[in-house]
């Protein structure tokens, strides 16, 4: 645990005597891009902030770079760049004066790479940062974050509010900036499609708890959406003990058939499940990350079984 | 420091539009000083540029530091500052590095138009207002007025910003630490108030004093911790800087009483100065009033054994001791309230327990005379406008009695009363016109079992009667004037009975001896004579006494001996005459009595030290300590103990 950049061990965060998380559990490898995911309110941006060092920990404890996170937080926060859900740089400052002020607090900053960066993204050096536009402000901080060389990229929700174009071109850069660096990725976000071909590794949120944490590899290869005729039961609008073969994050009940998504696939498994009497024309279908998300987090079908 | 300068620096780049807009206020006195509306112009720039400067300064501390920290945290805006490699405190610190740079930079700014003008602020050297005055030092000077004023701006700074802090978290928890810190202000001033009321002003001052830095300090590392601990939850932020708060009200509140209660308890070891002793007739205690802890108890201290008893903080009036050495009188009244009424208080000196007793009196304005019988059986109070006699043993009041007119007025005469035997109390009232000298005595008695009254006779008059003596058995009294003449009176009808003047003498002393005699000393040219006298004032012996042109009698050191102390000789001499055969031994050098002759100016005539009292002992020594004379030569320090 002490080697990874980032670990949350047993960590419970409370609001106002209302629990938002309850014992989440997860350490980011070193170089790896971890995709936070969640619906809105399930404590994703708390858990950054705890990341952070910004508030402890109700219980448990949060490491970075193997020390306490508040207590560390000033030290390891020269390794770390940030880029928040909200901007939240001075109002008053124009993209250089905070350059010139990030650059004075960083050892090992990089001018000319964050000029670089702001001439890329397209940004105004001279108009203050409160007049900038929601993408002009998210460039910043970003090219801000990624001008302190960091070890670790804490990015929360860093593509809301953004345009195509623009969530596209941080994207890129990113991409780029891990392809230079190897820098190990933290990130929160809703636009799962965005994240696809970048995270390693996924965790999602809901109902308090850390419900999933796995590489993204091996989820796609165990999520599967499985369709078929059903035969199995005298009623098309039920179905039998087909899918005891697997555990069913979703089931939906078509007029032509049975659709579920199945959280244990493999292909063994599948075979079994095919040659079962009353079941026609089974299919495995791959999942994109959306999928994936909704059949966690998203409103239950008519499933019998929980990841 | 190079992170806290780098934020100071982000603070005044972000802000840096106050100082444009403090020179657009700093251009206001000019325009003033244009339009005449009293003074020279200069006066009236650099007043206007000073009244300005201040409410500009005093504004930005107050929006500054309301804003910049609480918004941020509140805002959540310090978030952008948290996730750089920033300590809590170099934040912090920067933070309010720049904001103080900012309003004093401003501040300055704002004078410089009238500055440069030529606008006058010499007026400014000492601080405009009363209520200025009465705070600060008389002679603050420019810088001085310049620091106090950056210190009250960052103060402010401070408090606007704990204040920004607690109402941008809309804690729930306000109302309570509203509650905590009135409970603070309340005990200090209660504090503050005894510690005013028994006139330590000094330790009071000094108090509050370290209170303020506590409370400033308080202040700083409350905001401090608000940052560390709040982050960028305001709410936690708020109980962060809550807990600083209460911690530092409840330390600073519980220091100041402990304090308050320390300087308020001194013992007569704690005495660093002695002003005046009442010595008692017989045995060993003494009143004792002096400089201890920053203010001037008064106790009385039996100086044998060290027992004592506090007396509060010092009255104009001494306490008395009576004749027996058993009892002791003094009178307190609310010193807050000059107005109130005064109300004597006995307490026995005899046997372990003393439990003071306060006689209750009603509209008792002016400090009354206090005055025991021999026996200390009876105790009265002789104020303008009445006496009162009670049972000093069983308590109640024996008799009550309305002078014919007030016994005494503010600055002309003086009165003093003395009981002879238990039920008859002698006043003698010496008045003088306002623009005459001439003193007349005029002589009352109250007869305590007919409760009655009435005047007995007159004596004078007097050029300016110096304090008066009663014999032992109150059959006569003694009285000196200005005119080197000492009177012998009939103490009932003040009939003169003999008068020792001329001879040659330009000085006397007189005081009556144990066994009734008289002593008297004369001086005048060369020669310096103790004679003793009769009762009826015939001349029984003399004695030359060296070349001491004034000396005081102060009593009998031993019977058959009378000791004198020297006030014009040097170095000042005590010396010891034997009666019987003229022999003079100095007992001491360079001390003088300690028991002023002109205590008993309006005290108890009759209450004369016993031979080998305490009189004859206490003295202050050159460097005003209180030391005993135990025999010749033989001194022991009392107080200050060192």
């Amino acid at each position: 645990m002490s080697d990874a950049p980032l670990a949350f061990d047993g960590v419970t965060i409370r609001f106002g005597g209302r629990e938002l998380l309850d014992g989440v559990t997860l350490s980011l490898p070193r170089g790896s891009v971890y995709a936070l995911l969640g619906r809105n309110g399930a404590g994703k941006t708390s858990l950054v902030r705890c990341a952070l060092g910004l508030r402890p920990a109700d219980a448990g404890e949060v490491r970075l770079f193997g020390a306490e996170a508040v207590a560390g937080r000033a030290r390891a926060m020269a390794r770390i760049g940030v880029v928040p859900e909200e901007p939240d740089a001075p109002a008053e400052m124009t993209a250089d004066a905070l350059v010139h002020f990030c650059s004075r607090l960083y050892p090992a900053w990089d001018p000319a790479g964050v000029s670089n960066r702001l001439e890329r993204l397209g940004v105004p050096r001279r108009v203050p940062f409160g007049r900038m536009s929601k993408g002009e402000k998210g460039s910043v901080l970003f090219a801000l974050a990624l001008g302190a060389s960091p070890d670790l990229l804490v990015l929360d929700d860093p593509t809301l509010g953004l345009d195509l174009v623009a969530r596209r071109e941080l994207y890129e850069e990113l991409v780029g900036e891990l392809a230079d660096r190897g820098t190990t990725v933290f990130l929160t976000t809703h636009d799962l499609a965005g994240i696809e071909g970048i995270a390693t590794r996924v965790g999602i949120l809901a109902g308090g708890r850390l419900v999933l944490d796995d590489e993204l590899e091996h989820l796609k290869d165990r999520f599967r959406r499985i369709t078929y005729g059903n035969d199995v039961t005298e009623s098309r609008a039920e179905y039998g003990t087909e899918l005891d073969l697997f555990d069913a994050a979703r089931v939906r009940v078509r007029g032509w058939g049975v659709e579920a998504v199945v959280t244990n696939f493999d292909e063994e498994r599948f075979e079994r499940f095919r040659v079962q009497e009353g079941v026609r024309g089974a299919s495995a279908d791959s999942l994109p990350l959306e999928e994936i998300f909704l059949a966690i987090a998203g409103p239950r079908g008519e499933g019998r079984a929980a990841p | 420091m190079n992170r806290i300068a780098t934020i100071a620096r982000a603070e005044l780049s972000e802000k840096w539009l106050v100082f444009p807009a403090a020179l657009l206020i700093g251009g206001f006195p000019l325009a003033l000083a244009r339009l005449r509306p009293g003074g020279t112009p200069s006066d009236v720039r650099g007043t206007a540029a000073i009244l300005l400067a201040g409410l500009a300064g005093g504004a930005l501390a107050v929006t500054l530091g309301f804003w910049s920290t609480a918004g941020d945290i509140a805002s959540r805006r310090a978030a952008f500052y948290l996730v750089r490699p920033l300590t809590s405190f170099e934040l912090w610190a920067g933070k309010l590095a720049g904001g103080l740079l900012m309003v004093f930079g401003a501040t300055a700014i704002a004078l410089v138009p009238a500055a440069l003008a030529g606008g006058s602020f010499r007026g400014w050297n000492r601080p405009p207002t009363p209520v200025l005055d009465a705070i600060l030092p008389s002679h603050i000077g420019p810088a001085g007025l310049g620091l106090g004023a950056a210190a009250a701006l960052a103060i402010l700074f401070l408090v606007a910003q704990a204040a920004g802090i607690a109402a941008l978290a809309r804690s729930p928890r306000l109302f309570a630490d509203a509650l905590v810190a009135l409970g603070g202000a309340f005990l200090v001033s209660g504090a503050v108030r005894r510690l005013l009321l028994a006139r330590a002003d000094s330790p009071a001052a000094a108090g509050l004093t370290v209170v303020a830095a506590v409370l400033a300090a308080a202040l700083g590392v409350g905001c401090y911790r608000a940052m560390k601990e709040g982050g960028i939850d305001a709410r936690r932020a708020d109980r962060a800087q809550a807990r600083v708060f209460a911690a530092a009200i409840a330390v600073s509140a519980a220091g100041f009483l402990l304090f308050a209660a320390w300087v308020l308890r001194p013992s007569p070891a704690d005495l660093r100065s002695v002003d005046w002793i009442v010595p008692s007739p017989r045995g060993d205690w003494i009143g004792i009033f002096g400089r201890a802890r920053g203010h001037e108890p008064a106790f009385l201290v039996d100086i044998k054994t060290g027992e004592y008893l506090r007396l509060g903080f010092a009255r104009q009036r001494l306490p008395v001791i009576s004749a027996n050495g058993a009892a002791a009188a003094w009178t307190s009244s609310d010193p807050g309230f000059p107005e109130s009424s005064v109300t004597p208080h006995t307490v026995s000196l005899a046997g372990g327990r003393h439990r003071a007793v306060a006689w209750e009196t009603k509209d008792l304005r002016a400090d009354p005379i206090l005055v025991f019988s021999s026996d200390a059986r009876r105790f009265a109070i002789v104020a303008p406008d009445r006496i009162v006699v009670w049972d000093a043993v069983g308590g109640g009041m024996l008799a009550a009695a309305t002078p014919p007119r007030p016994l005494w007025e503010e600055a002309r005469g003086f009165t003093c009363a003395t009981f002879a035997g238990e039920d008859r109390l002698r006043i003698y009232s010496a008045r003088r016109a306002a623009s005459d000298p001439a003193t007349t005595i005029e002589i009352f008695e109250l007869d305590v079992a007919a409760r009655r009254l009435r005047s007995t006779g007159t004596a004078g008059p007097f050029r300016r009667a110096f304090p008066i003596l009663a014999s032992p058995d109150r059959s006569r009294i003694l009285l000196r004037d200005e005119t080197a003449t000492v009177h012998l009176l009939d103490a009932v009808t003040g009939e003169t009975l003999a008068t020792f003047s001329g001879g040659g003498a330009t000085f006397r002393s007189a005081t009556f001896l144990s066994d009734g005699r008289i002593g008297l000393f004369e001086s005048g040219g060369a020669v310096a004579r103790l004679r003793v006298l009769s009762p009826g004032g015939a001349e029984t012996g003399a004695f030359p006494v060296g070349g001491a042109e004034r000396a005081w009698l102060l009593g009998e050191p031993r019977k058959g001996a009378l000791m004198l102390a020297t006030a014009s000789a040097q170095p000042r001499a005590v010396l010891v005459v034997d009666l019987a055969t003229g022999h003079v031994e100095r007992w001491a050098n360079g001390l003088r009595p300690a028991a002023p002759y002109a205590a008993t100016l309006s005290g108890d005539p009759g209450a004369l030290s016993a031979p080998g009292g305490l009189e004859t002992r206490l003295f202050f020594d050159s460097r005003f300590a209180l030391v005993e004379l135990e025999g010749p030569n033989r001194v022991r320090r009392l107080f200050p103990r060192h």
